[in-house]
């Protein structure tokens, strides 16, 4: 059937280009972007469905399906249930005796993330850190039914940067990977060794950090305004002295003299402006980025002319910042002074995003202390958390109940004597706590090593294990890890239109002696048991 | 775990269960679960079990009509005999070997352990009611090990063996800079030295049992080289030894098939490489005797648990799974007569799980340590999980 496609679609492509190349030159471009999208276009027209029949569908969303069937086609999930219409030229699948269940969800791991890859900058990027190849670390977890991670960038204390949501898809150039959300969320690490000063020290400077971002909010919203009276005025006198371009034109060539004055301490030739040192962008900001301060000069200076007016204003909002060479000099009391726009502030943005509620942020820490600190956090820049690790959580439920911060613990089990100060009052119990007080929370396989991520579904059974509210393991690391997430609804569950993210186990996933067979991500196998493997099960 | 007691009689029982209590110690004359380790490994349903001053005194097939005090578990409970963990340090503080001996077979473990320390709880709860504690290993041979009870029970013996095995340990560990061996090779040579030595009668008596074959011997290795030099070193003779071993060695698969030493494994833990955990597996499948280390307090005090549970999920049998947790590290301890089984006899160190304990969403229910109640899951609980199902 596949071939059947082929061939048709070749024949097309083959009959267009002999029309094209005869008769005109916009048909080649439409055949070109026809073989362009061919790869695409192949997978989801020629794509046979996948029928999977006879197995026990746990699917997350209401009971459990004895004997059921799970239609697959281009990647998601077509049909479901105990009785199916099944595809002309389908390709079926006998799963008597199995049992299917969602993919693992890791929602907060360390899978695939490269060694040394710290950081401790708001726009750094976890994706940057992630290690595709990584080939024996992912069949590792996926063959323990892990197919979706969350992955943070893994810094050691304060704005670490922005972490990403991964499915383990298999791609054809043999890595593994598909981004689900390259900016998951902002990440936050509070804990910061054993040390009480440098813990403070590392809420003070995050707070500052947030602080400096509504400052540098309250900036670009000034210079905005300014901008537009300022270019008013311009306006203004155009109109009015329609005759004095010239004096303009020479004026806006001063103020840039007097930026690059400003970097370099040498002034020129202008005898006007013994320059004020500057208004309203900090200080620091304006020493970071002095070198695209100058370059922001000369491209305004282009752009500055009469027609150029409503071209700068989209360039603010597109750079969302913007300094320039803002004079307040008052050389001329007849002379408008041009607004300095404030130094692009990439950090300032990221940290933004999060406080407008673009950007969940998630902030690492067990200590009661700490995470009474970033409830205070997120009370006071109003942002969305997600509370990581938070051994000590049991202490302060009610708070992060009354605060509806949900949480994902870390690791179910800790050692007794020899633990970290972190984790020195882990109990086994904590989710058990946290579903009293009313707290949302699931288990992860605790973001720090990249070799624990494949086991989150054991985490889960130990935490399931000591908790009286949660008996049920799977949901702990599908659906509730896939809300905590944020992800789609047709994730963590199997649902007609979801994701065709599944684990094919030998029995009960509970077992410690059934075998994960199978393992398809986005509709495609990730992971297939090999011989010597299910012959290692064994009996009872 | 159902409802408790459904059996006639309920009033009675509950009232001589609270009687039981209320004197301090409950110990019932009778359990009657739903399933229980059976000798081979495998869980069987339906089993009574007759307690007697401490002992087991029969197992029955089937639930007998209940007399006196007895417990009964429904629901798929499961009776254990308490895990026992081979490689603790329980008790224990700073340095507990000889730092300028490198050869003392007559240091004693028993003179380490505080027996009254808090960690003893948590082991406890976790179903472990026996530790092998030893000497650290920093000695070709460090002395031997002591064996007890994580609890104390009145009128029982807490100690169940303090004069072994003897401890060997090849490795970098055993390399001190302050006195010989330093290295790899000083330290074969030292050990052969003393063990030809002993095998003609001189030297430490302890030594020359073991050569003899009276005294069995327990060889911690560090590398798989460690592990052959052991087999080559120690074997041919009479000893007996056993070898723990934590990392992997697939290619002493062969060399260790004909000679069967027991061989500790484990703890594993999250990080563990999935090769190392497979080799337990392997191991299994070549009839060597396995035994699942805990590591406490250093390692969770359920990671006899997760070790099997893991090492069957790469591959172990579940049945030598539960053996390994149970009956042969009894064995290797040389309690095997006293503890680590089903069978009359024994001492009662039962532990009650709410499901087979390589699940590890199975909950330890009860405990009891010489047919003493040492821990229970608060009835609370048990009513609050199960109206939450």
């Amino acid at each position: 059937m596949e071939w059947n496609g082929l061939v048709a679609a070749e024949g097309i492509l083959i009959h267009g280009r002999r029309r094209s190349a005869r008769l005109y030159y916009r048909p080649v471009l439409c055949v070109l972007a026809i073989i362009l999208s061919y790869d695409a276009a192949q997978a989801q027209l020629f794509e046979r469905a996948l029928v999977f029949q006879g197995a026990r569908l746990v699917t997350m969303s209401g009971d459990p399906i004895e004997e059921g069937s799970l239609i697959v086609k281009g990647g998601r999930i077509k049909q479901i249930g105990s009785k199916v219409d099944v595809p002309f030229l389908s390709k079926t699948f006998d799963l008597a005796g199995k049992t299917v269940t969602p993919g693992f969800i890791d929602s907060w791991s360390a899978l695939g993330r490269l060694a040394g890859s710290s950081s401790a900058d708001p726009t750094a990027l976890a994706r940057d850190a992630f290690d595709a190849y990584a080939k024996d670390a992912f069949q590792d977890a996926l063959r323990n039914g892990l197919t979706t991670v969350y992955v943070g960038t893994g810094g050691s204390a304060g704005i670490t940067g922005v972490g990403m949501v991964m499915r383990l898809v298999p791609r054809d150039d043999g890595a593994i990977g598909e981004v689900v959300s390259n900016d998951a969320a902002l990440c936050i690490n509070l804990d910061s060794g054993a040390s009480v000063v440098s813990r403070l020290k590392t809420y003070r400077s995050v707070r500052k950090q947030f602080k400096d971002a509504m400052k540098y909010r309250q900036l670009l919203e000034d210079y905005e305004e300014e901008l537009k009276e300022y270019l008013e005025k311009l306006e203004e006198r155009r109109e009015e002295k329609s005759d004095s371009e010239d004096k303009e034109d020479a004026k806006e060539g001063d103020s840039e003299e007097d930026v690059d004055e400003d970097d370099e301490s040498t002034p020129d030739d202008e005898p006007p402006p013994p320059p004020p040192p500057h208004p309203d962008p900090p200080e620091d900001a304006v020493d970071k980025s002095t070198t695209s301060v100058i370059h922001r000069m000369s491209q305004d200076e282009s752009s500055l002319d009469a027609d150029g007016d409503d071209q700068e204003d989209d360039q603010d909002k597109e750079n969302g910042d913007k300094e320039d060479g803002e004079k307040k000099d008052d050389e001329d009391e007849e002379e408008l002074e041009k607004p300095t726009e404030p130094t692009p502030d990439r950090k300032s943005n990221v940290l933004l995003r999060a406080i407008d509620h673009e950007l969940p942020v998630r902030i690492s820490a067990h200590r009661s202390a700490d995470i009474i600190n970033a409830l205070a956090l997120a009370e006071e820049f109003n942002l969305d958390i997600i509370l990581e690790g938070a051994t000590e959580a049991r202490f302060v439920a009610n708070q992060l109940s009354d605060a509806g911060v949900p949480v994902v613990l870390g690791q179910a089990v800790r050692s007794g004597r020899h633990v970290d100060n972190e984790f020195r009052r882990h109990v086994h119990d904590t989710g058990d706590a946290l579903s009293e007080a009313g707290v949302r929370w699931t288990v992860s396989s605790g973001g720090q090593s990249p070799q624990a991520a494949r086991f989150v579904g054991i985490n889960a059974q130990l935490a399931a294990a000591h908790n009286r509210q949660t008996s049920d393991w799977l949901r702990l690391v599908t659906t509730d890890a896939a809300e905590i997430l944020g992800l789609s609804h047709g994730s963590g569950r199997l649902v007609r239109g979801g994701q065709a993210d599944f684990v094919i186990w030998s029995g009960d996933p509970s077992d410690p002696a059934s075998r994960v067979e199978q393992v398809y991500v986005a509709g495609k196998l990730a992971y297939e048991a090999k011989n010597a493997d299910a012959a290692a099960g064994g009996g009872r | 775990m159902q409802s408790w007691i459904r059996q006639p009689g309920l009033t009675i029982i509950c009232a001589l269960i609270l009687v039981g209590r209320a004197w301090g110690q409950f110990s019932p004359d009778m359990m009657v679960v739903d399933r229980f380790l059976a000798p081979d490994g495998s869980l069987q349903p339906n089993i009574t079990l007759i307690l007697s001053q401490g002992k087991i005194k029969s197992v029955r097939p089937g639930k007998v009509a209940p007399a006196g005090q007895v417990v009964v578990h429904h629901s798929g409970a499961v009776v254990f005999p308490g895990l026992i963990d081979v490689r603790s340090t329980l008790g224990t503080y700073g340095a507990t070997s000889e730092s300028a001996l490198a050869i003392d077979p007559g240091a004693s473990a028993v003179d380490l352990v505080d027996a009254t320390h808090r960690d003893f709880r948590s082991a406890v709860r976790a179903g472990v009611t026996t530790v092998m504690v030893a000497p650290a290993a920093n000695n070709l041979v460090s002395g031997v090990a002591v064996t007890l009870k994580t609890v104390a029970i009145e009128g029982h013996d807490r100690f169940l063996r303090t004069d072994g095995p003897l401890m060997f340990a090849l490795g970098s560990s055993v390399w001190q800079p302050e006195r010989a061996p330093t290295s790899r090779i000083g330290s074969l040579a030292m050990m052969r030295e003393a063990l030809e030595d002993a095998q003609a009668g001189r030297g430490h008596e302890r030594l020359v049992q073991f050569m003899a074959g009276r005294l069995e011997g327990v060889v911690l290795c560090e590398k798989s080289q460690d592990v052959s030099a052991a087999l080559r070193t120690f074997g041919g003779g009479s000893a007996r030894i056993s070898i723990v071993h934590a990392g992997e060695m697939h290619d002493l698969a062969a060399e260790l098939r004909g000679k069967r030493p027991t061989i500790v494994v484990g703890p594993f833990d999250f990080e563990t490489p999935p090769g190392t955990i497979a080799f337990a597996a392997a191991l299994a499948r070549e009839k060597v005797p396995v035994v699942f280390a805990g590591g406490s307090p250093g390692y969770p005090y359920d990671s006899i648990r997760i070790s099997a549970a893991l090492a069957v999920r790469y591959g172990m049998n579940p049945s030598d799974a539960r053996l390994a947790m149970t009956k042969r590290p009894a064995e290797l301890a040389g309690v095997g007569d006293r503890v680590g089984a089903l069978r009359p006899g024994l001492d009662a160190d039962l532990v009650v799980f709410s499901d087979d304990p390589l699940r590890l969403d199975a909950r330890v229910l009860e405990v009891y340590v010489s047919g003493v109640r040492v821990f229970r899951e608060s009835a609370a609980w048990v009513e609050n999980g199960r109206s939450m199902r």
